[in-house]
Order: structure tokens, then C-alpha cells, then sequence
């Protein structure tokens, strides 16, 4: 049995080993014999699904461009192959033999090298054929890739390297191919610094035309058209424009009768950017006429106004143009000087032109509209114009005519007082003025003189005293008004002797009535003001009451009794009155000792 | 009568040395007019030194000033104006013309209208307008409490009493407003920068730091003063102190 098992390895062994022999990672090379300088291409394939493909070092060679890498899957009949392939652009550097070492990948079944392969490198002679371009190839190279740099590339032209400051430099640029082209995408503009840049016949399709350089046909398209100002003097560089395109091409079978019926494509994406161009700049001549502004290229200028004689306050245009090519859009506004009391307006700018592969063309117009304040004969200026021809390095100076504009009075100016200083202005009250002055004035003295000085205070404080005293005085009032009686009854004394001492000196005068009067009321009103009773209520009964009511002994009103009786009964017999003297002392006794009695 | 009628000579035989004040002030206007605006300010002023107070003459000077382009006057006697006569809207309108042409851009909020109809409630009587009124309503005042002690029906004491009181209050409203306006008349408390351009310092002196620039027509608050220096307090609130000669009070 043992026999069995060996026979059995050997046949699994055979079965393994054409398919071990099956997995290569074939490499070659187009051409194999270059020229230094020359680029050309390495590729490698592998027919079954592989990853981490390393290259070699390709040394001396130089890798310009690569890996481009490629994946295939075809179905035939059932059975699908698989093929990836890598490939690099090489340039030789030197003449010899060189052989570029094996490359790596990996597979399911393992790593697996490429052979190594030789390359041939000549001098000298160029004009070899770049590969894949021509379908008569040998079937030493299954698949190639055209090469980006000879079959696709682009050139940005100029029409001068070398321009004035400010002169139009035409730039284009064309892409040239020998592939087929499905897609263009322009990846980076060219930022064209230092540059006023103005692109012109902006066609959505580029046309291509045929070519022939080098003696190798080429179709060639127009992909962007600009003019170039140069504002800066120096060396300036248009750099690179940037484009992907995506290539159509053929995977070549080897065999190009089967390629052209059964042949397949497939599409690559490259970056190819134009090479940078410098342009030198010089700057403008001197010495430069005084009121050069910058305009380069040549021109002719014109100017209009609309009316000769006008109004004041009303309105009068007038045109400058300026006719050429060159940089004309760049050109400043014309800087004018008017006449004073004429009011001018910014500038209307109607620019009619267009770019060129000269530059700008076309015309520029500034309208000004103009309105005299007053009337007189006013000059408008001459507008001096000087640019810059290139084509003869010379510069040009035009200038439009003098105008004369004859103002007559304006409708809204009335009346000859007024002068035409325009001081006017100055006091008229408008909108976003002052507000106009008073005509009559208040004027007051000076009315604070009291305020807050010690008047001030003396005059609040005299009501209040006299406030306070009247409220003093009725208190008191008051109190004595209830105490009214009581008043009388201490004035009651007080009275009935002054009646007497009157009554006495009465009786010196002998004056017997009067005294006797005097007696009489002393008695009584004594008697009315202390009791606080009126006289008419004044009887013996009375007085008796009273007196006794009071606490008065007998005695004193007996005395009060008989006196008053006799001073009423002299009084109606004045005759019969005896000691006239005796009643007066009496008097004065009895009353003052009621007097005591009662306090 | 000898003696009178000697003095009554002497009287009428004075020549008139006060000028009358309106035909001055119409003077004045008339120059104005005819935009001899330095005449008329010289006029004007002539006026404001006699001690007369008009805000119509601060408002015609302020104008004058104006059209002379000097704003810092101008700005002044605007403000004069408004201090005598709160409610003058044309001094105000012109006060803020006048503001939007100086140097430093101090933002003043408008007063609300309630405070400008109390301010021109209190300006319109003179200190002394007020102080008269006042001692009027406080006899008043007194003559109805008086009637209120007196008075013996209980209707009649009450009316009395409460009639004193409402006239007690409103002479201590028109005192109140007699001492106000007084300060106004009196009181320092703003003025206005007439040098261009004046340096406010730290403390009064030569030896202050400099904090900050302050230029004509600028409308300070004056809150102290020591010697020939004044504290102010500007618009946006910072202090500092100047010299009295760069300021002209309100």
C-alpha cells in the first residue's frame, strides 16, 4: 500500500505542478534597445488575483512616471481569467547594458518574482518609434500603454516672450494627442499673477485639427485662449495649466487583426500640465508725457456737448470717447479740471469693447453732466490724452477741442439784489440746517435776589410767627371768654373804687348829683359785676341772697343794705342828703370788706 | 417840594444811558440777516454781559456762532438757552446740528418728554416768581388753619383743616421749586471745552498723569474744584481734572 500512497503524491504532484507553472509575473520591456534620453516602458502582468506588488530598483534608470496599474477580468466559454498588470516609464541616463532586477508579488499560492530583464541603452540617435502608437506591432508586446508625455501633452503659446508694460500678449493653449481623448477636466488654471488677464472666444467645443511635428502627426485643439497686460515689469511666468484627461485605449492582444474585431478598451486617467513660460517685461520708456496714465496700444479719442448755450441750473452733457485696441479697459477716467460754479457730476462710463487676441477693442465713453450755477461764458477744458504704441515704442498725444459754453440768466434766479456770491446758501434755512433765530426777545432782570437769603427766610418765617401769636391770643381769648365772669369779678373792685375816687373829687368840686351818681353805681355795679348779675336784677332780696349765698356775715350786709339805700335815696333827694362825706368812707368800707370777706 | 421838584429836574434832564434791550436785540437780528454774523454776535454779546437773561438772546447767539463755524460758542449758548427755557426745541434741534460738527462724538440720550415738561414747569417763573408764590400760598395756608381754629361747626373745621394742608403742601412745592431754579440760575455745574484740544489729568496740577484728550464743543459735568482747577466728569462717565481757563460754565 505504501506504493499506493507515493503514486498518488506524484499524481496530486502533476496535477499541482502545471498549475504552479501557470502563475508567473511576466515582465517586459518596449523597447529593449533605447536610445539615452529616451523614455520608454517596463510592464508587468500576472494572470491570477495577486496583491503588494513591489517594483525593483530601477536604477540607473529614471522612473518619470508609473506605477500605472490595470485590472482584467474576462469570461470565455465560461472560464473567467483574470490579468493585473503594473507599468513605470523609465529614462535611460547612459549608454550600456542594464538589467532591471526581478519584482515581487503575492499571491494565494505564495511570492512570486519576475525574471529579470535587460535593457540595451545607445547613444544618441532619437526618432525611435514611441511604442503602441502604430497597430503593426510585434507580438513582443502584448499590452502597452501609451506613453503620456509623447502621445499627450500640452504648450502654452504666446505670441512674444518679451513685452512693454501694459502690451497685450496673446496666449493659447493647445493640447496635442496621438489617443484617443474621452474626457477633459482642467484640474489647476494657471494663476497668471502679475498679469491683467482677459480670456476671449470662449467656444464650448475645442475643434481639433491636424498637425505635423517632428515629422509625428499630431491632432492639435485650442483648450483656452486669453490676452495677457503685463502690470508689473520684470520676469513674469505664465505657470502650468493643469488638466486630467481620461484616455480611451485598446488592450492590445499582440495580435492587431484580432485586436481591431475583438479587442477591448479600457480607460486611464492622467494629469498633464503645461510647461511654465516666462515673459519679460520692460517698463515704459522715459521720459513720459505729463498726463500719461498707463494706456498702451493705439487709440483715437473724440468728445461732443449736447448744447453751446444754456441756462443757468440747467443741465448740458458732454461725451469723451476713446477709440482702439490695447488695454483699454484698464485706462483711467479722465481726470478734468471744470471751471468753478459749474456743478459736474461723476462720470457715466458706457464701455463698448471686447477682447482679442490683440488685446481690448472697442470704445469707452464717459458722459458728464454739467450745470452752471450762473450765468456767464465758461470754457470747458480740453481733454489731453497721451498712451503708449508699442509698435513703434513711441508715445502718442491726442487732445479734444476747447468748448464754449455760453450761460444765460437761469429761470429760478429772481431779482437783482442779490449778488452772485452765493452767499445766499449761507443763510437760507434748509432741511438739514439750523433752525432760524428768534425775533422778539424776553429779557428779564436778574430775578433771583431774594431766594434762598435771609429775606427769603424772614418772610416765611413772619406769617408763621404771626400765626403763632394769633393762636396765642385765642387760646388766651378763649380762656378768659369762659372765664368772662370771672374777669368782671376782679375787675368789680377795681371799678368800684375808681368810681369812688371820681365820686370824691366830685364832692370837692361840690358837685353833689354827680357825686351822689357815682356813689350810687359804685354801690350797684359792684354788686352786678362780682355776682355777675345785670343791674336790673339788683334788689335787697337779692343782695341778701346773694351775700348770704356767698358766706358774707350779717353785719356787712346789713352795712352793704343801708348805704346802698342811702346813696339811692339821696340820689332822687339830693336835699335831704346829709354827711356827704360819711357816705363816701362808708362806701368804700363795706364794698372792700365784702371784698374780704369773699376771698 | 422844592427838593422835589429839583430831583424831578434832575431825572428828566439824565441822559438815557441804558440802552433798551429789544431795539438792540432787533439790531442784532437784522445784521444777522444780512449774514454779517460777526456784528450781530458782537451785539448779542453786548447783551448777555448786562446781566440780562433771555434764552432767546443765547438762542440768536448760539445761530451767529453756528454760521461762523465756531462751534464750541455755539454749542454754549444753545445750552444757555435750553437752561433758561427747557421746552425750546428749536435750541435743541440746533444744539444737536451743532454737536454732530465737533470733534468728539459724545452720545447724548434724549430726554424723556416727561422730564422736559417738569423741567419747563419749574423754569417758567424766576426764583423769585416762586418765592413770592410761595410766601402767598403759606398765608394762605395759615389764614385757613387760622379759620379752622376758630371756626365752631365741625364741617366748616374740617374744610379748614384740609384746605390748610393742601395749601402748606403746595407752598412747599413752590419753595421747592424756587430753590431749584435758583441753583440753576447760580449753580456751576456744567460747562463746555473751548480749547481745541486739552489734556485731562489725575489730579489738579502740573504733575496729574495725562489720562486722556478731551476737544472744543464737548459738554462736561463739573463735579468739584480746587484753586483755578475743576474736576469733571465727562459723557461717558471717567473723571479727571482740568484748568478752569480751558472751560466756559453753562
Amino acid at each position: 500500500m505504501k506504493s499506493l500512497k507515493l503514486l498518488f503524491t506524484l499524481l496530486i504532484s502533476l496535477v499541482a505542478l502545471p498549475l504552479a507553472a501557470q502563475t508567473e509575473l511576466s515582465v517586459s520591456v518596449n523597447p529593449s534597445t533605447v536610445s539615452v534620453g529616451q523614455m520608454f516602458e517596463i510592464s508587468y502582468s500576472i494572470n491570477t488575483n495577486a496583491a503588494g506588488f513591489t517594483p525593483p530598483d530601477f536604477s540607473p534608470f529614471r522612473v518619470a512616471a508609473g506605477p500605472f496599474s490595470s485590472t482584467r477580468m474576462q469570461s470565455i466559454n465560461g472560464r473567467s481569467t483574470i490579468t493585473v498588470g503594473y507599468s513605470f516609464r523609465l529614462i535611460a541616463l547612459a549608454p550600456g547594458d542594464f538589467t532591471i532586477p526581478p519584482a515581487t508579488i503575492r499571491t494565494s499560492e505564495g511570492v512570486i518574482k519576475s525574471k529579470p530583464v535587460t535593457v540595451k541603452v545607445v547613444r544618441g540617435a532619437a526618432g525611435s518609434v514611441p511604442p503602441g502608437s502604430s497597430q503593426q506591432q510585434t507580438q513582443q508586446q502584448p499590452q502597452s500603454i501609451p506613453s503620456a508625455s509623447e502621445d499627450l501633452f500640452i504648450r502654452a503659446t504666446v505670441n512674444k516672450r518679451s513685452a512693454w508694460l501694459g502690451e497685450p500678449v496673446n496666449l493659447i493653449f493647445k493640447v496635442y494627442t496621438r489617443v484617443d481623448l474621452r474626457n477633459v477636466q482642467p484640474r489647476k488654471m494657471p494663476s497668471l499673477t502679475g498679469f491683467w488677464s482677459e480670456d476671449y472666444d470662449l467656444s464650448q467645443q475645442a475643434k481639433f485639427r491636424n498637425e505635423i511635428i517632428n515629422g509625428v502627426a499630431y491632432r492639435v485643439a485650442d483648450i483656452k485662449r486669453t490676452v495677457l497686460f503685463p502690470q508689473k515689469t520684470g520676469e513674469l511666468t505664465i505657470d502650468p495649466l493643469e488638466i486630467d484627461f481620461t484616455i480611451r485605449k485598446r488592450v492590445s492582444t499582440g495580435d492587431p487583426f484580432v485586436d481591431q474585431f475583438f479587442g477591448s478598451f479600457e480607460h486611464e486617467q492622467v494629469t498633464i500640465s503645461s510647461p511654465p513660460v516666462k515673459i519679460n517685461v520692460k517698463p515704459l520708456p522715459t521720459p513720459q508725457p505729463q498726463n500719461f496714465t498707463g494706456a498702451v496700444g493705439n487709440y483715437s479719442i473724440s468728445s461732443s456737448l449736447d448744447r453751446t448755450e444754456t441756462k443757468a441750473n440747467e443741465a448740458v452733457k458732454l461725451s469723451i470717447t476713446v477709440k482702439g485696441t490695447g488695454n483699454l479697459g484698464l485706462i483711467n477716467e479722465p481726470a478734468l479740471t471744470f471751471p468753478p460754479d459749474i456743478e459736474v457730476y461723476d462720470p457715466e462710463t458706457k464701455n463698448q469693447f471686447s477682447s482679442n487676441a490683440y488685446g481690448m477693442q472697442g470704445s469707452r465713453t464717459w458722459e458728464y453732466l454739467l450745470i452752471p450755477r450762473h450765468k456767464g461764458n465758461f470754457k470747458i477744458p480740453v481733454y489731453e490724452f497721451s498712451y503708449f504704441d508699442p509698435s513703434s515704442a513711441t508715445y502718442k498725444n491726442l487732445s479734444t477741442g476747447i468748448y464754449e459754453l455760453s450761460v444765460l440768466e437761469g429761470d429760478t434766479e429772481g431779482g437783482s439784489a442779490y449778488s452772485s456770491s452765493g452767499y445766499q446758501e449761507k443763510i437760507k434755512e434748509l432741511d438739514k440746517d439750523i433752525r432760524f433765530i428768534r425775533e422778539n426777545a424776553e429779557f428779564e432782570k436778574e430775578r433771583n435776589e431774594i431766594t434762598g437769603t435771609f429775606t427769603h427766610m424772614g418772610a416765611i418765617a413772619l406769617p408763621l410767627i404771626g400765626f403763632l401769636v394769633f393762636l396765642i391770643i385765642t387760646r388766651k381769648r378763649e380762656q378768659n371768654q369762659s372765664d368772662i365772669h370771672g374777669n368782671k369779678a376782679r375787675k368789680a373792685l377795681k371799678e368800684s373804687q375808681s368810681r369812688l375816687h371820681h365820686a370824691e373829687k366830685f364832692l370837692k368840686e361840690n358837685r353833689k348829683d354827680k357825686f351822689l351818681d357815682e356813689v350810687f353805681h359804685a354801690l350797684n355795679n359792684y354788686i352786678s359785676h362780682r355776682f355777675a348779675i345785670s343791674t336790673g336784677e339788683i334788689s335787697r332780696e337779692k343782695i341778701s341772697e346773694l351775700f348770704r349765698n356767698s358766706g358774707i356775715s350779717e353785719n356787712t350786709t346789713r352795712n352793704y343794705l343801708e348805704v346802698l339805700d342811702e346813696a339811692e335815696f339821696a340820689r332822687f333827694s339830693p336835699a335831704g342828703a346829709k354827711d356827704l362825706r360819711s357816705l363816701l368812707e362808708r362806701s368804700h368800707s363795706v364794698i372792700k370788706s365784702t371784698e374780704s370777706e369773699l376771698t | 417840594m422844592k427838593k422835589l421838584l429839583l430831583l424831578i429836574l434832575i431825572v428828566y434832564s439824565m441822559p438815557v444811558f441804558a440802552l433798551d434791550p429789544q431795539a438792540q436785540f432787533q439790531e442784532a437780528n437784522k445784521f444777522y440777516k444780512e449774514a454779517e454774523f460777526e456784528k450781530a454776535v458782537e451785539l448779542y454779546e453786548q447783551l448777555t454781559s448786562e446781566k440780562l437773561y433771555s434764552p432767546e438772546l443765547h438762542y440768536n447767539l448760539g445761530n451767529a456762532y453756528y454760521r461762523l463755524n465756531e462751534f464750541a460758542p455755539a454749542i454754549l449758548h444753545f445750552e444757555k438757552a435750553i437752561k433758561l427755557d427747557p421746552g425750546m426745541e428749536d435750541a435743541r434741534f440746533n444744539l444737536r446740528m451743532a454737536r454732530t460738527k465737533i470733534k468728539d462724538k459724545a452720545e447724548i440720550l434724549p430726554e424723556p418728554s416727561i422730564v422736559l415738561w417738569w423741567k419747563s414747569l419749574v423754569a417758567s417763573k424766576t426764583p423769585d416768581g416762586w418765592t413770592w408764590l410761595s410766601i402767598q400760598f403759606l398765608v394762605l395756608a395759615l389764614l385757613a388753619f387760622g379759620f379752622f381754629r376758630l371756626s365752631k361747626k365741625i364741617s366748616l373745621k374740617k374744610g379748614g383743616f384740609y384746605t390748610g394742608v393742601f395749601l402748606l403742601l403746595v407752598f412747599f412745592l413752590t419753595s421747592f421749586f424756587a430753590l431749584n431754579r435758583n441753583k440753576h440760575y447760580v449753580g456751576e455745574y456744567e460747562a463746555i471745552v473751548f480749547t481745541p484740544s486739552v489734556t485731562v489729568l489725575s489730579a489738579p496740577g502740573d504733575n496729574g498723569a495725562g489720562l486722556y484728550v478731551i476737544h472744543d464743543g464737548l459738554k462736561v459735568k463739573i463735579t468739584s474744584s480746587s484753586d483755578d482747577w475743576y474736576e469733571i466728569k465727562i459723557p461717558n462717565g471717567e473723571k479727571g481734572w482740568v484748568k478752569k481757563e480751558h472751560l466756559r460754565t453753562i
